[in-house]
């Protein structure tokens, strides 16, 4: 068993990436180590805040796929009986 | 009554078969996150809305020629279209943004604060620019993890397999870019509450 916890372990549990024994092992460094729990605190937020900021495509630009989409459809079977 | 919701690989499927409107669904679906990848790597806008639509015609393209076979992993691979045609972008003005890992990075002196008495929805789209201004600032390949890790969903082995480093090294990446964006908001003293 590991005896000490590194910025890694942090991350990797931060992204839900360690096995199963390094969350008890992480979990348990974070339940008894107010400094390690602030620190992985500190890095939700900054994972929260990165999740948080994206953005928008314009408008036309959806459009412009969209439409581009539609001009080169393959021909459908004729529709009409 | 909510219809379920159906997956990636359902829209596609039906796009294949000539239902041009589940297109749109996969675009209203991912485009946050394919523009926004796109976004924090060429740093503007008009220009990521271009690549934006360039990927998405190689996107219906390579639908359409039935060689797409990513099952489960639409999201990852419309990114990694996105991220190739943005290396192509900066190869053709020969400025490939080749930057060493660091933990020092110039403070960001120009991110601009409102006035505290804004709307709650002024508030949280202020935060986020300035977050996104934060990561602009980072170095390319701590950026690369992080669009890689957040917007494509990618493990830290993917990232490593794509990137041609050991996982080691993404984590690293990943390490040097969550402390660079926590000191920006420390030395910045900005309240980033929402």
């Amino acid at each position: 068993m590991k005896e000490t916890i590194t910025f890694n372990h942090l991350v990797l549990y931060l992204y839900n990436e360690t096995e199963l024994s390094d969350s008890v092992f992480v979990q348990k460094a974070i339940d008894h180590h107010e400094e390690i729990s602030d620190e992985f605190q500190q890095l939700v937020t900054v994972k929260n805040l990165i999740n948080n900021c994206t953005m928008h495509a314009s408008a036309s630009s959806i459009e412009t796929v969209l439409a581009y989409a539609t001009l080169t459809a393959p021909l459908q079977k004729n529709m009409y009986s | 009554m909510c219809k379920e919701q159906k997956n990636d690989q359902e829209l596609v499927s039906e796009f294949l078969k000539g239902n041009e409107g589940t297109l749109q669904e996969l675009i209203i679906r991912h485009e946050r996150k394919i523009f926004t990848s796109i976004y924090l790597l060429v740093k503007d806008r008009d220009l990521a809305n271009d690549i934006f639509q360039e990927t998405f015609i190689k996107v219906i393209k390579t639908l359409r020629s039935g060689n797409y076979n990513e099952e489960g992993k639409f999201l990852s691979w419309v990114l990694r279209i996105g991220h190739n045609l943005v290396i192509d972008h900066f190869r053709s003005l020969k400025r490939m943004p080749m930057v060493h890992d660091t933990e020092e990075y110039s403070v960001f002196d120009t991110i601009p604060l409102e006035d505290i008495n804004i709307e709650d929805k002024m508030i949280a789209e202020q935060i986020q620019s300035t977050v996104r201004a934060m990561i602009e600032q980072l170095p390319y390949d701590q950026r690369e993890v992080v669009i890689m890790r957040h917007f494509a969903n990618m493990s830290f082995k993917e990232i490593a397999d794509a990137t041609g480093v050991s996982i080691n090294t993404s984590l690293g990446r990943m390490r040097y870019a969550l402390i660079n964006l926590r000191k920006l908001i420390q030395e910045k003293n900005i309240v980033l509450s929402m």
